[in-house]
């Protein structure tokens, strides 16, 4: 309780700023449409359990229950997003039991998990309307289905999480995550559904059914579980609280130690010292010297390389197929590919770069406001090393779409390279006033943790349509009305634009920096209470 | 010559609280001078007044001889920083840290490099050149900060704690740099809670008490009789109360 409470203190302290409070507004409105989806989903299959024939419910519910696990286990790993978690490090010196934080993990697991307990919570009450005199049987099966999924992930989570900070193994993830959420789009795309449906079905119907977890809980539903049901679940929890445990306590042992990322950092770094010293040989200092230095902070951070990485890999995935369809708007998506990836990629990097692109300093950003270098130079050169990670992505998109066969010429990649430019400009125009607004230090090696958190990305996500409007327009003359003058002309037109947004808006970013400064450093050098949003 | 720093009635409030309130000081050239006080008694925010890292809500500095609202770019150049907390660019090395430093101050990237270089082996820095500064522990952080601060020889350092933390071979390295660039006639402002330090080290003390300086003057002013500066800090601050025994302690 006192941890909960420490947490607690630490949410009501922080919303006394105003700050904060914003980001909480844009945090609720972003949790509303959300859950408002999963509840959606929560009444259908209340409808479904109440309405829905014996038979038929006999045939779906072990399959959507194996569902609800499956997307319950692995969400973290194919969001790489792993919600709310114990920040060991703060409370390895108090005499707390490992028994007590294992009991705070386990109820932030079942807090991550909120919208597959809903679903599961929608399918009961709808057993409970069919059959009331039910419940008495399957209501402790639902509850030792949830206890199993919450002890599973807490063990999964604390798992991952320290694979996660291993180096090698990191990207390694990373791949088996572009790979996995690549699989259900690719069989979109293939056209064969349906088949790949059914053989999964025909391989899930070859599972050993008597064994699985939600099986035991459908059987409970339909009022047909015996001792070996119960037996299953029993012991399904057992293990899942056995390997949760010790997942946990591994963890607890490890981050007592020193962090093995920072250590593993520098080593076979050499060869990158050439290619750190690339400005220095094309830039006067101390422009040069800030843009050596926001490369080697970029890139020996761990968070930064798995965005890059992302930028990289998950959205040629992820639009692929749609891109490969053979009608419809693919036609446009098809034609502008690298574009499509390329603004994708910016929007992907944007929490570590041009929205908080203090973040990864942290503390240390108090250095720039006591050496001799003017806030506008610093917001220019920390774009200006945004606008290389992003060329260096849409080149590398470029050879992965050559890879994948897809038609990326010249011009494809000069266009791709001025519309993201473009798309840079208004982006970074309203990323160098969040910046200085609502910064937020960020851990450098927390590959998962979200960016420049306190919602403050969910309101910029709603501001993204109306900052990339203008380039919209110009695709839209392109498409709509078949003009290619007429983009290219509002494509000059929104580059002046942008142009105009970004010399406007970095004065006042540079004096708001200025003003602020007391409270933008405090705010980089917060330290957060005992659990930790990832 | 103009002193190294004046502060006329400076002020600093949160809220209703004044954590600096109305202080006045003056530091001459080629002085080192000690700011003491009791934890939360102004030091701190005062350090980061001068620095510019803070704006008073009143009063008004001057930096050697000049204005700092009006002057604080030219003002940076001529200050050297040590900060209370090891607060450094930690994904640099010590030498990348040192030598990015040394070229925001204007100096040529040969010249920054060579420095950087003398300074790592100068404060024993040297032995890992590839260690990241996140790997460095507490007494190492505060030697780079202190090589940092000295890489393009400022007229004037302040220094918050710079001796946190330090091993005693450490502690009695920087005692000496800092002694020496003293006597090359740089100004030094230290803040400090070893009380021992600043009675080897300093010639000129204040002490700030709830924002105010409650006493000032050089050393031997300080220390009547058979006073250690201890004494006399302990009596100037109030802090002479006997600990009430509490039942379970």
């Amino acid at each position: 309780m006192a941890v909960l409470g420490i947490q607690w203190r630490s949410l009501v302290n922080s919303l006394r700023r105003r700050s904060e409070r914003l980001g909480l507004v844009a945090t609720l409105l972003v949790a509303v449409f959300w859950y408002g989806f999963w509840l959606a989903g929560a009444a259908a299959l209340l409808a479904f359990a109440a309405l829905a024939g014996d038979e038929r419910l006999q045939k779906v519910l072990p399959g959507l229950l194996f569902l609800i696990l499956l997307y319950w286990q692995l969400s973290p790993l194919l969001t790489a997003s792993m919600g709310v978690s114990i920040d060991l490090r703060k409370l390895a010196p108090y005499p707390i039991g490992q028994r007590t934080l294992f009991l705070v993990e386990c109820l932030l697991r079942l807090a991550t998990g909120a919208e597959l307990a809903l679903l599961v919570i929608g399918l009961s009450c709808g057993a409970a309307f069919r059959h009331p005199a039910r419940v008495r049987v399957f209501l402790p099966a639902v509850l030792l289905f949830l206890l199993f999924n919450v002890l599973l992930s807490a063990g999964l989570r604390n798992l991952l999480e320290r694979l996660l900070q291993r180096r090698r193994l990191r990207e390694f993830f990373l791949l088996l995550v572009v790979l996995a959420s690549a699989v259900p789009q690719l069989i979109l795309w293939s056209g064969s559904a349906g088949k790949v449906g059914q053989r999964l079905y025909g391989a899930f119907r070859f599972l050993p059914q008597s064994i699985l977890p939600s099986t035991s809980l459908a059987r409970a539903y339909l009022g047909q579980s015996g001792l070996a049901d119960w037996l299953v679940l029993g012991l399904w929890c057992a293990a899942a609280g056995a390997f949760g445990i010790a997942q946990f306590r591994r963890s607890l042992r490890r981050d007592s130690g020193p962090s093995p990322t920072a250590a593993s950092a520098e080593r076979g770094e050499r060869w990158a010292d050439r290619v750190y010293s690339v400005p220095r040989r094309l830039l006067p200092d101390p422009l040069a010297a800030l843009v050596e230095k926001e490369l080697r902070y970029c890139f020996r951070s761990p968070r930064f390389r798995f965005l890059f990485l992302m930028g990289c890999s998950f959205g040629v995935v992820a639009w692929l197929p749609f891109a490969m369809s053979s009608s419809g708007p693919s036609t446009l998506l098809r034609s502008s590919f690298l574009t499509v990836l390329s603004l994708y990629s910016l929007l992907l990097s944007g929490q570590v770069t041009y929205l908080n692109s203090f973040g990864l300093d942290r503390s240390a950003a108090r250095y720039f406001f006591w050496m001799p270098v003017a806030a506008s130079r610093l917001l220019i050169t920390k774009n200006l090393v945004a606008g290389v990670f992003l060329w260096l992505q849409v080149v590398i998109l470029a050879a992965v779409c050559r890879l994948l066969r897809m038609e990326v010429g010249l011009l494809g990649l000069l266009e791709a390279l001025a519309v993201t430019s473009i798309a840079a400009l208004y982006l970074s125009s309203a990323g160098n006033l969040t910046s200085v607004l609502f910064a937020s230090g960020l851990s450098p090696e927390r590959v998962s943790r979200a960016g420049s958190g306190r919602g403050i990305q969910g309101l910029i996500v709603l501001l993204y349509p109306v900052l990339l409007a203008p380039i919209l327009a110009a695709y839209f003359a392109r498409y709509y009305w078949g003009s290619m003058s007429g983009f290219l002309l509002l494509l000059a037109v929104a580059a002046a634009g942008g142009a105009v947004l970004y010399g406007s808006t970095l004065p006042l970013a540079a004096r708001l920096s200025f003003s602020r400064r007391e409270r933008l450093l405090e705010d980089l050098s917060r330290g957060e209470g005992p659990l930790a949003q990832d | 010559m103009t002193p190294a720093i004046v502060a006329r009635g400076l002020r600093k409030l949160y809220g209703p609280k004044a954590a600096v309130d109305g202080l006045d000081l003056v530091v001459p050239r080629g002085c080192f001078f000690g700011f003491l006080g009791p934890n939360g008694a102004g030091k701190t925010t005062t350090i980061h007044i001068l620095i510019g890292l803070i704006p008073p809500t009143s009063g008004e500095v001057e930096m050697l001889g000049l204005p700092l609202e009006s002057n604080l770019p030219a003002i940076k150049r001529l200050i050297g920083v040590v900060p209370d907390e090891s607060v450094l660019f930690d994904r640099l090395t010590g030498w990348e840290f040192l030598q990015f430093v040394g070229r925001m101050y204007g100096l040529e990237r040969t010249v920054a490099a060579a420095r950087a270089r003398e300074l790592l082996d100068l404060f024993e820095l040297s032995q890992q050149p590839r260690k990241l500064v996140a790997e460095y522990s507490k007494g190492m952080k505060k030697r780079a900060a202190l090589a940092a601060a000295l890489i393009h020889r400022p007229q004037l350092f302040l220094l918050d704690e710079p001796f946190e933390g330090v091993d005693p071979m450490g502690a009695r390295l920087m005692k000496d740099i800092l002694l020496g660039q003293v006597r090359q006639g740089a100004t030094i402002f230290l803040t400090s809670h070893v009380l021992e330090v600043v009675e080897r080290l300093c010639d000129r003390v204040a002490i700030i008490h709830q924002g105010r300086i409650v006493r000032e003057g050089e050393l031997s002013e300080l220390r009547s009789g058979q006073d250690t500066l201890e004494d006399a800090f302990v009596r100037l601050v109030g802090g002479e109360r006997v600990a009430q025994n509490l039942d379970w302690l």
